[in-house]
């Protein structure tokens, strides 16, 4: 090999060497993941924590009855269930029963007596189902003889929640937004209510209901 | 032309011409970056999640340099959407949040100017009721969308850097950061893959 041949080859070798070097591109890959979501929490978008005072529970003549409520906002991407749990009566200072009645779970009823889906980023504004026990105002039931009027298998109770029980069901619920958007949940409004009664007395009773959403 | 006269203008001329710029990883190494937004689980801020990335570019071309931007999108649903949104790319918001020029190498007085839309920081944008706040390039707050809609998109450019362009040497570039961000919802569930392809180039 002559050396002109020698001198035109280490330039091509200069040449590529050059071109190797040369990076005019190169890549920003973004990746991340929507994950299924859904949430409870009350109406100021905080985590659900309420309470329901019933107060004192003292006989009294006629069917009225002692009555409480809570609202919770629903949101998903979704189709959920939405289950509920109600934790054994736990009472201070129980007197005797003395062969009378003392209040059970099975004199609170409990239900869910509206929902609200008319918000603006709401997916489905209809489609929400509760399951039919449940599906009524514990706090119109008409009392008859001065006894709790809910009818098992007909009125739920509190009684009917000892386990993880399914009360509502549906589709999708939010169209998009998070947790403060004012207009993508689903409104729901649980009543509980009992009629004071001769029942055993007490101090105080009280039972915690947990409510859970999930995917269908 | 002789042989040696041949051999001294490709050397001489070919490093000039298709070497000119460079564009590289804050390691000198080819960019290949990964931003990731992990789970995007909606919460209660107004505040969009943000990442970012740097990276170096080098010029020496007496006519300086256009970064172009393109970018390639795919969303990969679990579910249906069920009368809900999914995730669009209008939804993540791009923007070059930093330009370092301090490095002695480069030749200053300069001004490296970003495109219009691209110069605003996404994550920093405060979102109004939990809902995606960008507006798109055209009202100053670019998003993925922007680059994907208008391929090889100049979004930074300026004079010549520096008087060379080795990657060896530790004070002729500059370092240009860009943020993506976007504010978690209750979009359709599914997994997001985008990729951003930059380009640099002379300035002619």
């Amino acid at each position: 090999m002559n050396k002109n041949k020698l001198i035109l080859i280490g330039a091509i070798i200069l040449v590529f060497a050059h071109m190797g070097f040369a990076q005019t591109s190169g890549t920003i890959t973004i990746t991340g993941t929507d994950p299924d979501s859904f949430s409870i929490t009350n109406t100021s978008d905080a985590t659900l924590s309420a309470t329901v005072v019933l107060g004192v529970l003292s006989p009294a003549t006629g069917g009225v009855l002692s009555t409480g409520s809570t609202q919770i906002r629903l949101r998903s991407n979704k189709a959920y269930i939405l289950n509920a749990q109600a934790t054994a009566l736990n009472f201070t200072g129980p007197g005797a029963a003395d062969g009378g009645a003392t209040i059970a779970l099975s004199d609170f009823g409990f239900g869910i007596s509206s929902i609200d889906a008319t918000g603006a980023n709401v997916a489905n504004h209809v489609g929400h189902t509760i399951v039919a026990l449940f599906n009524y105002d514990p706090t119109t039931t008409a009392v008859t003889n001065g006894l709790t009027p809910y009818v098992p298998g007909t009125n739920g109770t509190l009684n009917n929640i000892t386990a993880s029980t399914q009360i509502l069901s549906g589709p999708r619920i939010s169209t998009q937004g998070n947790i403060s958007t004012d207009n993508n949940f689903l409104l729901c409004t649980l009543k509980v209510a009992t009629l004071p009664q001769y029942f055993t007395p007490n101090t105080s009773f009280s039972t915690t209901i947990t409510l859970t959403i999930a995917s269908q | 032309m002789s042989v040696r006269s041949l051999a001294l203008l490709i050397i001489n001329l070919f490093p000039v011409c298709l070497c000119a710029q460079n564009i590289t990883d804050t390691s000198n190494g080819n960019l290949s970056v990964t931003v990731s937004f992990s789970l995007m689980t909606p919460g209660t801020s107004n505040t969009p999640t943000n990442s970012t990335a740097s990276f170096r570019i080098r010029c020496q071309n007496t006519a300086g340099y256009h970064l172009a931007a393109s970018a390639t999108c795919s969303f990969v649903p679990s579910q249906p959407a069920d009368g809900g949104r999914t995730l669009d790319f209008s939804d993540i918001g791009v923007g070059i949040t930093a330009v370092d020029t301090s490095k002695s190498g480069v030749i200053k007085p300069r001004v490296d100017t970003i495109a219009t839309g691209f110069n605003y920081d996404p994550g920093s944008i405060t979102a109004t009721n939990g809902l995606t706040p960008y507006s798109g390039m055209s009202s100053g707050q670019a998003t993925i969308a922007d680059l994907a809609d208008n391929p090889n998109l100049t979004i930074l450019s300026g004079p010549q850097i520096a008087a060379e362009e080795g990657k060896g040497n530790g004070t002729n570039y500059i370092t240009v950061t860009m943020t993506f961000a976007e504010l978690p919802q209750y979009l359709t569930s599914g997994t997001l893959t985008a990729v951003v392809t930059l380009t640099i180039s002379n300035g002619t």
